[in-house]
């Protein structure tokens, strides 16, 4: 199931940056992957595609961190 | 016969409840375009029809409307005056993002206050940030309690009238941060800014923060969560201009059949030309799609896709009003460019709506990004 998540992610970053220089774990944020609107897309990528209504307590940018931390978070969500 | 409405009866009765305001709006509108000055009266009866809570929940006293009925709110507002419309989008935009992101305790305090007496008001642009919004200066400095805010906001509407500010800037490092910042507050002093080409009542004002206190309280969402708090604003002020874009072409094609019935030349009313006739076809036929993709965007706000929605109809819509209003101008002729006519203003606000919310060219980026997506199944 995580893995199926990390490639949803990966496919959905692939219109935002080049993935194939991201590593799973890299942090999206220092390493200068996206530009600003990456949280407000991703946020609503994950909303839309998994099915997963935010809570005020996910407003968390370590939760979208990384594809990681972004999968570990749906999967928490899905749970 | 019957017109076939896309919309329920309750809704239509509200449109026309909506329509009969506005023409109060459209008293005042030649007066505040050439003074450059939304007046305490009219502001008070906007106020006074609770009209400014449209899209606050009931249980916070607001009317609590739906995206649609939302709509036509705006394209009634639209209709008579631009700027009016303006003060609507704005407010509404704070409603919004207090609404969608605020605490049960930010909604208890806020959305109340928001509903009669406070005007909101949305500061991001800066004099180096415009379109692009994450370059923005101002920053927020962590204090006890709260945050030391710093820096300025400009082309702030409704900035001269506003009670509470809707503020991004920059925290811990590069993090967005969205706060809400009252007027009132030590450490900040607006100048207002005259002499815009068009929504000239628009009260606009640059707005310097120095090292002004905001408690922690009025922190919405957290740092890192501004640009999406921004987003989703942005969003409700793009559904309000797009659907006050359609308010303005319908103004435009009233004002064009009118003149053309009325006015004759070669012996018949010039509507019969039929280069007349083509122009207010073409206003006639702008004026419905616009509002038909207005129609789409209010149906599918908080639902997937709603966002690509919300663009085209404020992309097609104020690019509609710029055709349109000029277009008038140009049926009208000598009288389309003298100041006794709205024409004149119907032309210079339109152009406005090609420019805020996002300039038809950003919104054209964000267009193609979308289509990309779309195309790779995301």
């Amino acid at each position: 199931m995580m893995d199926e998540i990390k490639v949803s992610l990966r496919g959905f970053l692939a219109n935002l940056c080049d993935v194939d220089k991201l590593g799973d774990d890299d942090d999206i944020f220092a390493g200068g992957f996206v530009n600003s609107l990456y949280l407000v897309q991703m946020l609503a990528f994950i909303q839309s595609e998994f099915n997963v209504e935010l809570a005020e307590d996910d407003y968390d940018m370590n939760n979208f961190r990384s594809i990681t931390a972004a999968a570990s978070f749906v999967e928490r969500k899905r749970s | 016969m019957k017109k076939q409405l896309l919309w329920n009866e309750a809704d239509e009765q509200l449109r026309g409840e909506f329509y009969n305001f506005s023409e109060r709006i459209a008293h005042f509108a030649s007066d505040a375009d050439r003074s450059e000055i939304f007046s305490d009266e009219l502001l008070a009866d906007i106020k006074a029809e609770k009209l400014l809570s449209a899209l606050i929940p009931q249980e916070y006293g607001g009317m609590g409307l739906n995206p649609l009925a939302f709509g036509f709110l705006n394209e009634a507002f639209g209709h008579a005056c631009t700027s009016s419309r303006n003060l609507l989008t704005v407010h509404s935009m704070v409603c919004q993002a207090v609404n969608k992101w605020g605490t049960q305790a930010q909604k208890a305090r806020w959305l109340p206050m928001l509903c009669a007496d406070a005007v909101g008001a949305f500061a991001l642009t800066e004099p180096k940030a415009g379109s692009d919004a994450a370059s923005i200066e101002s920053r927020a400095e962590k204090t006890e309690g709260g945050w030391k805010l710093s820096g300025t906001k400009k082309w702030i509407t409704f900035g001269q009238k506003a009670d509470v500010f809707l503020v991004f800037a920059k925290a811990e490092g590069d993090k967005i941060i969205a706060m809400l910042v009252e007027a009132k507050s030590p450490g900040i002093s607006i100048s207002p800014l005259g002499g815009m080409l068009g929504a000239r009542a628009s009260m606009l004002a640059e707005i310097n923060f120095s090292g002004c206190f905001v408690p922690d309280e009025n922190v919405l969402s957290r740092p890192g969560f501004g640009f999406a708090v921004c987003a989703s604003a942005l969003e409700t002020g793009r559904l309000s201009v797009a659907w006050g874009s359609t308010g303005l072409c319908q103004a435009c094609l009233d004002l064009s059949c009118d003149h053309a019935l009325k006015r004759a030349q070669f012996g018949k009313p010039i509507i019969e030309h039929q280069q007349v006739a083509a122009l207010i076809a073409d206003m006639m036929t702008n004026t419905r799609a616009s509002r038909l993709l207005c129609l789409q965007a209010s149906a599918s706000c908080g639902k997937p896709g709603a966002s690509a929605d919300v663009l085209t109809a404020k992309y097609f819509a104020s690019r509609s009003a710029m055709k349109s209003a000029g277009d008038t101008v140009q049926i009208l002729g000598a009288a389309g460019l003298h100041g006794d006519s709205p024409a004149g203003r119907f032309f210079r606000d339109a152009k406005s709506l090609e420019i805020i919310e996002g300039t038809s060219q950003i919104i054209r980026n964000l267009l193609a990004q979308t289509a990309r997506m779309d195309l790779s199944g995301h």
